[in-house]
C-alpha cells in the first residue's frame, strides 16, 4: 500500500513500466492509455472500453492505479472546479485532479496526478472510502478515462466534439454536430438502418489531423443509441444539427463554424493554451472540410436530403 | 478595376471581420455531469460507484 503523498512533492509513481502485475490497455482517439495495478480490479476496463483494448506498452499515457490509506485535503492552487465530481490544482510540477461526492465529505475519494505533458500519472484510490461498503471501485469510472484523453488531445493536433459520426454507404463520410437533444442519436438510429453504414459514436466523436487530412475517431462515450466503433475515417462533411420544419441545409462562414464547434467541443478552459490550440485546430478544420446547419425533420427524409446533397 | 487586379493578383475579397455569439453550456462543455448512459461509469457496468451510490444515480443528458 502507498501512504497518501505529501504536498509539494511529486505524486507520481515511478516504475509504471509493465513489470506490475496487472497491466490493461486502451486506445481512443489515436491516444493509448496503459493501466497498471497490483489487482486485476484496478486494470479493469469496462465494458464500454472493452471494444478499445490494445495492448497495455507502449502508450501515450501510462497511469498506475494506488490504493491509498487516505487522501487528505489539497493544499495546492486549485486551477478550475467542474461544478460536478472534480476539481483540478496544481504546483510546479504536476496537475491534481480530485474527486469527490458529497456523502464523503470533502475528502476526494480518488486523486489523479498526471504530469504537464499528461503523458505520466497515478491514481491513488481512498481505500477508507470504500471499505465497509459493497461497492466496487472502477479506477476509470467516467469521467476519469474522457478527462485523460481530452487533456492529451490539448497537446496533440486534435479535439473531441459532441457528434455522431457516420461513414457510408459507399464513400460517405459525415459528422453531426449538436447539444444535447439535437438529434445525434436519433440521427445515428436513421442511419444505421441502411445498408453499408457503420456509427462510429452516436455522441463523442473525437477529430484529428494528420499530415495530409482531417479524421473522425470513434469513442467509447456514446448516447442513447449506444453506438461506439474504436474505428476512424476520414472527415468529408461537418453538419450542425437542430431540429426545424422541413430539411434545410446553410452553409456556415468560417467563423461561423469555428465558433459552432467550439460551443460544441470539450476543451479544457483552466489554460489558455488549450483554448488557443483548440481554436487554431478548429480553424484548421474549417479550412479543410465544409460545415453547413442542418435544420431538420427526424424521419428518413432526412437522410435522403444528405445523401443526395452536393457541396 | 479592382476586381481584376484581385483576381489577377489571386487575393480574396477583403471581408470585415464578423462577430459570432455562442451559448456555451457549461453542464456539457465540461465533462462530469452525469453523462453517465453514454460513458464508462456506474450505470453502464452493473458495478457500483460513488457516482451511483452517493448521488442516487443521475439522469443522463440526452444527445
Amino acid at each position: 500500500m502507498t501512504v497518501g503523498m505529501s504536498e509539494g512533492t511529486s505524486g507520481i509513481s515511478d516504475g509504471v513500466g509493465c513489470n506490475v502485475t496487472h497491466c490493461s490497455g486502451f486506445r481512443v482517439g489515436g491516444l493509448s492509455v496503459s493501466l497498471k495495478g497490483d489487482s486485476s480490479a484496478d486494470v479493469l476496463l469496462t465494458p464500454p472500453l472493452e471494444p478499445f483494448r490494445v495492448e497495455a506498452c507502449p502508450s501515450d499515457i501510462e497511469m498506475r492505479v494506488d490504493w491509498v490509506a487516505e487522501l487528505a485535503p489539497t493544499q495546492r492552487r486549485k486551477l478550475f472546479d467542474s461544478g460536478s465530481i472534480w476539481r483540478l490544482y496544481e504546483d510546479q510540477a504536476e496537475l491534481q485532479f480530485d474527486f469527490s461526492v458529497p456523502a464523503f465529505g470533502t475528502r476526494p475519494y480518488k486523486r489523479l496526478l498526471v504530469d504537464r505533458h499528461f503523458c505520466r500519472a497515478t491514481l491513488q484510490m481512498n481505500q477508507d472510502c470504500f471499505a465497509g461498503t459493497a461497492s466496487q471501485a472502477d479506477p476509470l469510472e467516467y469521467p476519469l478515462d474522457e478527462l485523460l484523453i481530452t487533456h492529451r488531445l490539448t497537446l496533440e493536433k486534435g479535439i473531441e466534439l459532441h457528434s455522431s459520426g457516420i461513414v457510408g454507404p459507399g464513400s460517405e463520410s459525415n459528422l453531426f454536430v449538436g447539444h444535447s437533444g439535437a438529434g445525434k442519436s436519433t440521427t445515428s438510429r436513421l442511419w444505421a438502418t441502411r445498408d453499408g453504414v457503420e456509427v462510429l459514436s452516436d455522441d463523442r466523436i473525437i477529430l484529428r489531423e494528420d499530415a495530409t487530412q482531417i479524421f473522425m475517431y470513434g469513442t467509447p462515450w456514446h448516447g442513447e443509441a449506444h453506438f461506439a466503433l474504436p474505428q476512424r475515417a476520414p472527415l468529408q462533411r461537418i453538419f450542425v444539427l437542430e431540429h426545424g420544419h422541413g430539411n434545410v441545409l446553410t452553409r456556415l462562414t468560417r467563423s461561423q463554424m469555428v465558433a459552432e464547434l467550439f460551443a460544441r467541443s470539450f476543451v479544457p478552459f483552466h489554460r489558455h493554451e488549450y483554448v488557443d490550440n483548440a481554436l487554431s485546430f478548429l480553424e484548421r478544420v474549417a479550412d479543410s472540410v465544409p460545415c453547413y446547419r442542418y435544420s431538420f425533420e427526424p424521419d428518413e427524409r432526412a437522410v435522403e436530403k444528405i445523401l443526395n446533397f452536393r457541396d | 478595376m479592382d476586381q481584376e487586379w484581385k483576381q489577377v493578383d489571386g487575393r480574396k475579397p477583403y471581408q470585415p471581420p464578423q462577430l459570432t455569439m455562442i451559448n456555451l453550456r457549461p453542464e456539457e462543455a465540461v465533462l462530469g455531469h452525469c453523462k453517465i448512459s453514454g460513458g464508462s461509469g456506474p450505470n453502464n457496468t452493473g458495478i457500483t460507484g460513488p457516482c451511483e451510490i452517493l448521488l442516487g444515480g443521475c439522469t443522463p443528458l440526452g444527445s
